[in-house]
């Protein structure tokens, strides 16, 4: 005979589909478990599909699918009249109900630490799970079904009074240990944690206190309130999407509205007394009102934004146009200027060395000073031209190349043998040195390249007070590459005047402590050749005063 | 192997061990009906109308 009872006897209507049952309509219990459920679970995965990859997600979705599955079940158990199913849906209650807490542990371990917990932990609360794996279908669990004065309820056992909620309450101590741990640690993401444990822990603390009110003074119906936490937790949740955008969600606040609305309105077909609709609809002003304000606060911040990125951009893009007019005309100015400069230079020059050589007939003694400094002020002001119609050139890319293979070593030694003279009279020992085993030969610009070395060996002499300039040319047949190195015992450069060296009218900063003249220009321009020419300069020291050291780098012919 | 693999297994034995348990109480109490049903002493529950 099978064990159920009478439904008859108690005037129980018969369940449809298991949930649907005469006894509960018009009653609250279809609005408190499914809308919490269903829009739980329409944020959840709306958060998921926007960030797949992202576990905090991911957890949110086990959590909100768990809550879901044991509403579902506790619909069940209220709707049902048959004993069996009850009994077995009120024990089988308690997997979703703790996983539930599992997966909150979960969100909230992996929200403040990108990652879940390892297999450490993973196994402890697989022993947890353990004695109500074991003893879940005993009597330990369900004692028996109470049939007097026509309930409904299972009586339940030590395993669900005191096991589960002992459980529940661990992991709610446990995300509260994170949370706190996490807001001590003082980073960015304090008072967002502080939300989100606040929703969570609010969620999870209204849910254990319905059962235990049910469980304990066997009120089931007060507890249903309990359920409310999560759509607390969700606007909360919906808060923080929208404050911080933790998971980059824009439209989530509005498909939350929707769905809810549509849940909503659904769930007033099923309400049959004013009393119950006015329930609805005060739950339903809250609900809205939070979401709703949070919309339009996004909403409004975003339509702000927006207005003053467009006013920016084109605020950027007049002013790039006016500065791009601006840098022709400077080129162009440049330009000009140069060629104007040189020509009455080439004349000043050309006629003092006349007068110096005597071509004019002899210049007296007295004379002879002024002229020669005439002389070399007009050859310094004509490399500086040179410099300055080099970077007009340069930026306005009318600078031509001409390539040839020619032997870059003995290019090197020329330039050497020519600036001895001078390094010879400042006191200075300048050595040439090469290490080949190929012929030396670079595809190159041959003026250009003489231009960057001449530049480089006269910074070194300009540099170089006392001591030596070592020229050192060496390959790596490897890499098909020739170096020219520069290394000097002078004044030195600091990281910070390294890294900027290469720019326009960059110069090391001790420069001016030496009395040492120039544009600033030459590396720049130097660099920029050695660039074009499928090559490269780059500099080094070991601080000021410790001497400095440049490599020219060019492409080797085999 | 890995943390996240070995926790991936303790996940799945987790999973399939609470199955088997749901198992159980489904032929507990639906297939076997083995439970008590706690009843008034003469066996017909009063009923209120309220």
């Amino acid at each position: 005979m099978p064990n159920i009872v009478d439904p008859l006897i108690c005037n129980w209507s018969a369940a449809e589909y298991y949930i649907i049952s005469e006894n509960l309509l018009g009653n609250f219990l279809y609005y408190s478990h499914l809308f919490p459920s269903i829009s739980g679970l329409i944020i959840a995965i709306f958060v998921l599909k926007s960030n797949y990859r992202n576990k905090a997600a991911q957890a949110l979705l086990f959590t909100t699918t768990m809550f879901s599955i044991w509403c579902y079940m506790a619909l069940i158990t209220w709707a049902s009249e048959r004993s069996d199913v009850i009994m077995f849906v009120w024990s089988a209650m308690m997997y979703p109900e703790l996983l539930m807490y599992v997966g909150a542990f979960y969100f909230v371990y992996a929200y403040f630490r990108n990652s879940f917990p390892g297999a450490k932990i993973e196994m402890m609360i697989f022993l947890m799970f353990s004695p109500l794996i074991i003893y879940g279908h005993t009597k330990l669990n369900l004692i028996n079904f109470d049939f007097t004065n026509c309930e409904r309820n299972a009586t339940e056992g030590p395993l669900w009074q005191y096991y589960v909620y002992g459980f529940e309450f661990l992991f709610i101590a446990i995300i509260l240990w994170l949370t706190i741990t996490e807001i001590h640690k003082k980073n960015h993401i304090a008072r967002e944690a502080s939300i989100v444990a606040t929703g969570i822990l609010s969620f999870l603390l209204l849910f254990s206190w319905q059962n235990i009110v049910g469980s304990f003074f066997d009120n089931w119906k007060i507890g249903q309130i309990g359920l409310f936490g999560m759509p607390i937790f969700v606007a909360l949740l919906g808060y923080i999407l929208v404050r911080y955008q933790t998971f980059r969600v824009k439209l989530l606040a509005t498909e939350a509205l929707m769905a809810g609305q549509l849940i909503l309105l659904i769930s007033l077909l099923f309400v049959r007394t004013i009393e119950n609709a006015q329930i609805i609809a005060i739950i339903t002003i809250l609900f809205f009102s939070v979401l709703g304000v949070l919309l339009v606060m996004s909403v409004r911040k975003e339509v702000e934004q927006r207005q003053q990125i467009q006013k920016l951009a084109t605020n950027l893009k007049n002013t790039n146009e006016q500065l791009k007019i601006v840098d022709r005309q400077k080129s162009e100015f440049v330009s000009i200027a140069s060629h104007q400069l040189r020509s009455p230079l080439t004349a000043i020059r050309g006629y003092t060395s006349m007068m110096l050589d005597g071509n004019f007939g002899t210049t007296p003694e007295a004379m002879r000073e002024p002229i020669g400094r005439i002389h070399e002020s007009a050859k310094l002001m004509a490399l500086s031209i040179e410099d300055f119609l080099n970077v007009s050139r340069i930026e306005s890319g009318n600078i031509k190349y001409d390539k040839v293979d020619f032997n870059l070593r003995d290019q090197a030694e020329h330039i050497v043998d020519d600036l001895r003279p001078e390094a010879i009279h400042n006191g200075i020992m300048m050595v040439f040195r090469s290490n080949l085993t190929s012929n030396g030969v670079v595809n190159a610009d041959v003026g250009k390249t003489q231009q960057i070395l001449h530049n480089l060996i006269n910074n070194a002499l300009k540099y170089t007070k006392q001591g030596s300039i070592t020229i050192f040319v060496h390959e790596d047949l490897k890499l098909k590459k020739l170096y020219v190195e520069i290394i000097d015992t002078g004044i030195g450069m600091s990281a910070e005047t390294i890294s900027g060296l290469f720019q326009k009218f960059a110069r090391a900063k001790n420069a001016n402590s030496i009395n040492i003249t120039g544009t600033g220009l030459g590396l720049f321009v130097a660099k920029e050749m050695a660039v074009a020419m499928a090559g490269d300069i780059s500099a080094f020291s070991e601080g000021e005063g410790h001497g400095s050291h440049f490599v020219l780098t060019l492409p080797l012919v085999n | 192997m890995n943390n996240s693999t070995q926790a991936m297994f303790v996940r799945i034995f987790l999973a399939i061990s609470i199955l088997w348990s749901v198992w159980m109480m489904y032929y507990t109490h639906i297939i076997q009906q083995d439970y008590e049903i706690l009843q008034n002493p003469d066996g017909i529950p009063t009923f209120s109308e309220e």
